[in-house]
């Protein structure tokens, strides 16, 4: 039974509200959401609001929740929704509910510049190098397969595929190799980088990021018609009008984009992309219209209550987001799976 | 009318009463072992509200908070314990949680992870210092000083050593220079044959070339586990002599054959040297001292 789009619509965006104001007032700090408020109002109240107003956000109530739970609330959002849509997309493209953001070696690539950076440039550069050289190494990596797979007659999708698999091994030689001979500190630092945080959010990076999702979504949704005619297989869009190969190359170049940016903000964080277009896809049916804008709101609900239970579960330490998305998926993606294969059988 | 006894007396009790205020305000996150062994000497763990993984085990008793893992310390989990005081070594971060952390007034005191004595010795006194615990630093470098004269005083005949981290079998990497495993070897007197940075698996045939006087093995097996904590002093009998083991990946090494391998607990090190390491290398710098020359324990003549 396929659910209807607006009630499913309406569904996520209740669950998203629902979440993020709980992620907004929970955490192992005591933060009340209605002290803030009145804080607020008193001291801007005041005659000389500019001198109470930084008294105000100084505090240590408006800290934690300005620039740490906020920050992170959005960018849950927001790398949750471009992880799930651009899942959505590849299984789309690749015509294969299997197929992950990662298939055309964008998230591989990217983890190799971000451990380059780790282990071969100087410590002090690393706040700008890491998330630097993830996403020029992602960006270059999806142009490589890109490169490979393109002749005079089109883009084989075979090869896309094959390639993506080969650039992701060869990235994971790359990363062995520089493990081993990365030191001690090295070898702990990019232990982490893999395992996925929102720790990095910050309260300067959160306009660019909003408006780099919105901006995606927009592009991203301007193909759904186009990869609903792909899924017909490539003649059968060629023969409605479709220019195959540029919604190859403009899908290719969104996904590799929202990815980098993604890598490179939070690290490796795993099975969003895979696992919610193909939950969407069940609950809703293949239809890009809805899929797209669908996934990238589910995807964001995963993310932010997957963040909720990493910055709770073992307080006041905090566990990696990407152990809890994969936790979490792998055993509702085999769920999935089975349901699958007793529907079909 | 109050005497001047009585007055004496009250002025006594307020100091007391004040004193108490003061360092009970302390509220001390230590994120590094290093760090806990050393407030624990300083007698001040009452003042720990929480501490890291790498702690724990010398914190059972105490019922305070785990902060995880100390490259990746969570601001507001921090925040929540309303610290004083965060202690640790360059290692701990990330840094904007730190740099929070600092303008919400909590003290950040960082240190070099010590390699050297010499860096053990300025912990101790930085450490100290931020805690207001100047009274106790003299005791506590007293007693690494007598330590050290301890572990100096004793001799051993052997020169070269490699220290090896095990993994169940194999090993999972030979410490080489700038690691706490070639800092234990500098304070048993030894000369590391690896010279490169970091750790690096070493095939069998590489340590048979290498052929070092002895081997340190570090692992956390039960046995080690077991004797540490049975022990009266914890610090003492920390290592194991692994003549038995035929498995180890050094198995064809003169120094196996000749039974100089010796298992220690790494916790020891994962901060760098410690009280406890340099208790550790006394304990095996005076086994070694006993040990028969190499060439008598082979039936040769080298």
């Amino acid at each position: 039974m396929r659910l209807p789009f607006v009630s499913t619509m309406t569904a996520l965006l209740i669950g998203i509200a629902v979440i993020a104001l709980l992620s907004a007032i929970t955490g192992p700090a005591s933060v009340s959401l209605l002290s803030l408020v009145e804080n607020a109002f008193s001291h801007f109240s005041i005659s000389d609001s500019s001198l109470n107003s930084a008294a105000i956000t100084d505090s240590l109530e408006w800290i934690v929740f300005l620039e740490l739970r906020l920050p992170r609330v959005v960018f849950a959002l927001c790398i949750g929704c471009i992880l799930a849509q651009s899942g959505a997309t590849m299984q789309g493209l690749f015509r294969n509910p299997l197929a992950d953001p990662g298939i055309i070696g964008v998230s591989s690539g990217a983890a190799l510049g971000a451990i380059a950076a780790i282990v071969l440039l100087p410590a002090e550069w690393k706040v700008w190098s890491v998330p630097l050289m993830a996403f020029v190494y992602g960006l270059a990596t999806t142009l490589f397969v890109y490169t490979l797979a393109h002749n005079a007659r089109g883009t084989s999708v075979l090869i896309l595929l094959l390639a993506g698999v080969a650039i992701s091994a060869f990235s994971g030689a790359a990363i062995g190799l520089m493990s081993y001979f990365a030191d001690d500190a090295n070898l702990r630092e990019l232990s982490v980088w893999q395992m996925g945080t929102l720790a990095n959010a910050s309260t300067q990076h959160l306009l660019p990021i909003t408006l780099f999702t919105i901006g995606l979504a927009y592009a991203v949704q301007r193909n759904a018609a186009s990869l609903n005619a792909l899924l017909l297989g490539e003649p059968e869009a060629r023969h409605l009008g479709i220019d195959v190969e540029k919604l190859k190359r403009h899908s290719m170049l969104l996904v590799a984009l929202g990815v980098a940016v993604c890598v490179s903000y939070s690290g490796i964080i795993g099975f969003i992309g895979l696992v919610v277009p193909h939950l969407v896809r069940m609950l809703i049916g293949p239809d890009h219209r809805f899929l797209l804008p669908l996934s990238a709101l589910m995807g964001g609900l995963l993310l932010l209550t997957s963040d909720l239970i990493a910055r709770i579960l073992i307080s006041p330490a905090e566990l990696p987001i990407g152990l809890i998305t994969a936790l979490m998926g792998a055993p509702f993606f085999v769920a999935l799976l089975i349901q699958e294969r007793k529907r079909v059988s | 009318m109050i005497t001047l006894k009585e007055l004496k007396l009250f002025s006594a009790i307020a100091l007391l009463l004040f004193a108490t205020t003061v360092n009970s305000a302390q509220r001390i996150i230590s994120a590094d072992l290093g760090a806990t062994q050393i407030i624990q000497q300083l007698d001040a763990t009452s003042f720990l509200v929480a501490a890291d993984l790498s702690s724990r085990h010398l914190l059972e008793k105490n019922e305070i908070a785990n902060i995880g893992y100390h490259r990746a310390l969570s601001t507001e989990g921090l925040l929540s314990l309303k610290p004083t005081i965060l202690v640790g070594s360059e290692a701990m971060g990330p840094a904007s949680t730190l740099d929070i952390l600092a303008r919400t007034g909590t003290k950040i005191v960082q240190y070099q992870t010590p390699y050297t004595l010499e860096q053990l010795e300025k912990n101790v006194r930085v450490i100290s210092t931020a805690l207001e615990q100047e009274e106790h630093v003299t005791k506590v470098l007293h007693a690494l000083s007598q330590s050290i004269n301890a572990l100096n005083a004793l001799s051993t005949q052997y020169q070269t050593a490699l220290f090896l981290l095990s993994a169940q079998g194999g090993h999972g990497g030979i410490a080489g220079i700038n690691t706490g495993g070639s800092a234990f070897l500098s304070l048993l007197g030894l000369t590391n044959l690896a010279d490169y940075e970091g750790y690096r698996k070493v095939s069998a045939e590489g340590l048979v070339a290498l052929d070092p006087d002895v081997i340190i093995v570090a692992s956390a097996n039960n046995k080690v586990e077991e004797q540490t904590q049975s022990s009266a002093n914890i610090y003492s009998n920390s290592y194991t002599n692994s003549k038995t083991d035929n498995n180890g990946v050094y198995r064809l090494t003169r120094a196996a054959k000749a039974g100089r391998v010796f298992t220690i607990n790494p916790r020891s090190l994962i901060a760098g040297l410690s009280f406890e390491s340099i208790e550790q290398a006394i304990a095996l710098k005076s086994a070694l001292s006993k040990q028969p020359k190499l060439s008598a324990a082979l039936g040769l003549s080298k």
